[in-house]
């Protein structure tokens, strides 16, 4: 039985991996669409609910490092800096709590099932955003 | 007697792990190197396969954010992204992070998703304008 468990997780995430396209400037979604994460995320077997949680603690590794480098770029540049305070840069909360970070997806994912033919990626990114949207212009 | 001396060498050590704090730059998690080493490193699939996932939504998400950055900052902001050129494969991507993780043992403390991003941009002969 948990035999059939490893075979049947390895043929889902194997799946997962060859399907999408290599090219990832184009497609950068890995993973797939919403509904791929969603199934994973509701998995009954526990190492695949692990990849899909794992794959967004990276995507939002990913989404909140741009960030950082957005804003060491606005430091070293007062003419950036001015464009960057207009706009809207996704901070995690620092120590950042992945359970609750997983959880915000999870809960966009339930609360939004007609975004989920969208890529994951995209999804995670809204969710996050939602909760721990951005620096907002201080003049705002 | 023997079994005491198990006990009392056990407490021991529970004492000794509680007393110690751990540096945060030296717990192996899977957000730095350390941990994302040990994964990779590891003979279990289910590891491996962790820290694929990991570093796969990691460069999905600098990828993607590209294109809401360059919306806010303009052109400017290419220098310091990372660009993955057409046609790399996932399993290019894997062994480049690996191997940069092999080659620098000194920088295993610092945020995986910095060491992958340098990893990529050090094999694609990308500049790094804002360092790791």
């Amino acid at each position: 039985m948990k035999i059939n468990g490893i075979v049947l997780s390895s043929i889902i995430i194997t799946n997962i991996l060859t399907a999408v396209p290599n090219d990832i400037e184009k497609e950068s979604r890995w993973i797939g669409s919403g509904e791929v994460l969603m199934e994973m995320l509701q998995h009954p077997d526990a190492n695949i609910n692990m990849f899909g949680n794992v794959y967004i603690r990276g995507v939002a590794s990913g989404l909140s490092y741009n960030s950082f480098i957005v804003n060491w770029m606005a430091e070293a540049s007062p003419e950036f800096q001015n464009r960057v305070k207009r706009g809207l840069l996704l901070k995690l909360p620092d120590p950042v709590d992945w359970s609750e970070v997983t959880n915000v997806v999870y809960q966009f994912l339930l609360n939004n099932p007609e975004t989920l033919e969208l890529p994951s990626v995209l999804l995670i990114e809204n969710a996050l955003h939602e909760v721990y949207g951005g620096i907002q212009d201080e003049d705002e | 007697m023997k079994l005491n001396g198990i006990v009392l060498s056990t407490f021991s050590l529970i004492v000794n792990l509680y007393a110690v704090e751990i540096p945060e730059e030296e717990k192996w998690t899977i957000q730095n190197g350390k941990g994302l080493f040990h994964l990779l490193a590891d003979t279990s699939w289910i590891s491996n396969i962790v820290a694929e996932a990991y570093i796969l939504g990691t460069v999905d998400g600098i990828i993607n954010r590209k294109v809401a950055l360059r919306a806010l900052c303009g052109n400017t902001v290419d220098k310091a992204l990372l660009t993955i050129p057409m046609g790399f494969k996932i399993e290019q991507i894997l062994s480049i992070v690996h191997q940069f993780l092999k080659d620098n043992p000194k920088d295993l403390y610092k945020p995986s998703v910095a060491l992958i991003r340098q990893s990529l941009l050090r094999a694609t002969g990308q500049y790094d304008i804002a360092g790791y």
